[in-house]
């Protein structure tokens, strides 16, 4: 039997042994990670993976797993074992089947895009990365240029038989001009056209710059200019924490809030995979169902949850098209975008702080939004609307959804926003916030 | 600047596609010799922070910030009323010079390590006992 052909064989095995609902993802991944250090490339790699997610349903029993490629009666035992773990496991509240296709689906996002995974090529974009960043005066660069081509199959017992091809570039760059003085940039893309590595590594290696000879940043309340790395973090805190799964267990600070203000007015936020030439567009969530445009905050007010058919039968709603199996998730954030520029912006701040990257945003409380996260890279003073000098060792400690109703503008440029600390692709502008938390270690 | 130095075998990969990694495995602070009692009954006034939930470091691991879960109020030696959310915002010399006793009571627990981009979480037994600071100022600057 032919690999491609597992997922229907395993459905029916898994519906013959019991199961009243079943749904295998087939994820055939083809994948080049090339890093570098120190202005070359330090390794390069190329792999498959070949990996079956398993997921039924005995009523209201649910089991899971993954699977790497294995020989036929592997899978079916792993397809036996499943059904039995599912029908030990503790009922779940509610019982929801998989939704019933056949579905019909955009071919323009089925069908993906093409990127080369010739080495050759992929380090001639590491090579324009380095040389970005060290023309703008950056001294060592560093970074890493993922490449993945991958075909996800999907069938269910919903009468879900479908395929999608997908491919995408994630280059990540970071400069220094020395070893506290460094830029961090970033460039996403479903094909090699919307790359720019070059460009990734100018502003990697601009920020860098700029950043030389940086002193201690004293604690306070202060506007901020978020750059799009750091307000793209904050928007998918947003994002995720509009799943219904996580507003359902109590760890979002979106619980309650449903038709209520949580951000400012001139926040909009859009869940959005059907956006064909974005790194995140899909065609089809974990269930089958076809992915659509969300709105999930409108004019700062949040308008709904993200579902898949488990959370939408206990909130009383449709699906999404948002699932995970468990948990729904977004795909792809966008974020109504403003009318002034970066400049114009920063001309309006009379005493703040531009803030370019951050890392480790973690919650004191999720239920609450109480949070903090810790800039990296560039940080800058700005006086009298122009940047005065650069600071460092300064905490952002605030609450999410007081920094979201205090955002006043948004730039009228965005990037698209993916790295270690930013999960979902994320179309983010610079954002400014007021009276923002910034502290400092006490020793 | 690389030293002269032999590996101490502390390299490690999540799986057989990912290059190894130099990162913790085992790791945990060395108990001392106090007792949790020994430890609280110098304490005139101060806070037993038992677990965390929030934290963070900076790139460099010199700036780092707990913020206490369950903690409570130590008085003459005994513990008191809860306290909600202590902050503890330190630079990683701040909060290792003011150790000073170090109980016999090591804990371990099963955790995980994240590091590499893309993201490698890879599986570590960590722990140690609890540990006294002193003249440390909680709430964050």
């Amino acid at each position: 039997m032919k690999t491609g052909e597992m997922p229907d064989h395993l459905v029916n095995l898994a519906l013959k042994e019991g199961a009243t609902d079943v749904a295998v993802k087939l994820v055939d991944k083809d994948e080049v990670v090339i890093r570098f250090a120190n202005n070359e490339v330090t390794v390069s790699k190329a792999f498959r993976e070949v990996l079956f997610d398993i997921f039924l349903l005995i009523g209201k029993h649910r089991a899971a797993t993954a699977v790497p490629l294995s020989s036929k009666e592997n899978l079916e035992t792993e397809v036996r074992n499943l059904v039995k773990t599912a029908k030990i496991t503790p009922p779940a509240e509610v019982y929801a089947p998989l939704p019933q296709g056949p579905f019909e689906y955009d071919p323009r996002l089925t069908k993906g895009s093409r990127i080369s995974l010739e080495p050759d090529r992929l380090t001639g974009y590491v090579e324009e990365a380095i040389n970005g960043a060290l023309d703008a005066g950056a001294k060592k660069v560093a970074g890493t240029l993922v490449a993945t081509r991958a075909t996800v199959s999907l069938s269910t017992s919903g009468q879900v038989h479908v395929t999608e091809k997908k491919a995408g570039l994630e280059m990540s760059v970071r400069a220094f001009a020395s070893d506290i003085a460094s830029g961090h940039w970033v460039s996403i893309s479903r094909g090699e056209k919307g790359l720019e590595p070059g460009e990734a590594g100018r502003k990697a290696g601009e920020i860098a710059k700029a950043s030389s000879h940086p002193r201690r940043g004293e604690p306070g309340k202060f506007t901020a200019l978020l750059g799009p790395m750091v307000f793209a973090d904050l928007v998918n805190q947003v994002g995720m924490a509009s799943s219904a799964f996580l507003v359902d267990i109590g760890q979002s600070f979106l619980a309650e809030k449903m038709d209520s203000e949580v951000a400012s007015s001139e926040f909009r936020l859009i869940d959005d995979p059907t956006v064909a030439d974005s790194f995140g567009a899909k065609a089809f969530d974990d269930e089958g169902v076809p992915t659509k445009r969300n709105t999930i905050v409108d004019r700062g007010v949040l308008k709904t949850y993200l579902h898949n058919s488990t959370t939408a039968k206990k909130f009383r709603k449709e699906t999404t098209g948002n699932a995970g199996l468990f948990s729904p998730r977004p795909w792809n954030l966008m974020v109504g975008s403003g009318e002034k520029s970066f400049e114009e912006l920063l001309a309006e701040v009379d005493k703040g702080i531009y803030v370019t990257n951050n890392w480790y945003l973690r919650y004191q409380n999720h239920r609450t939004g109480d949070f903090s996260t810790i800039p990296r890279d560039g940080m800058f003073l700005i006086r009298r609307g122009e940047i005065s000098s650069c600071i460092r060792e300064l905490r952002i400690s605030d609450n999410m959804l007081r920094v979201m109703r205090n955002i006043t503008e948004l730039d009228r440029s965005h990037s698209w926003i993916k790295w270690w600390e930013v999960v979902v692709p994320t179309l983010a502008p610079c954002a400014v916030v007021e009276d923002v938390s910034f502290t400092k270690s006490s020793m | 600047m690389y030293s002269e130095c032999h590996s101490p075998g502390s390299s490690r990969a999540v799986a057989y596609n990912r290059e190894p990694i130099v990162r913790m495995a085992n790791t945990f602070l060395e108990p001392g010799d106090h007792s949790q009692e020994e430890l609280l009954e110098d304490i005139k006034e101060g806070v037993y922070i038992k677990n965390f939930m929030e934290w963070n470091i900076d790139d460099r691991r010199f700036n780092q910030r707990y913020v206490g879960l369950e903690a409570y109020r130590i008085e003459d030696g005994e513990l008191k009323d809860m306290l909600r959310n202590p902050v503890l915002e330190v630079t990683t010399v701040g909060l290792w010079s003011a150790v000073d006793a170090v109980g016999n009571d090591p804990q371990f627990q099963a955790a995980y390590c994240g590091k590499g981009d893309p993201m490698q979480a890879i599986p570590v037994w960590t722990g140690g006992p609890h540990i006294r600071l002193r003249e440390v100022k909680l709430g964050g600057a």
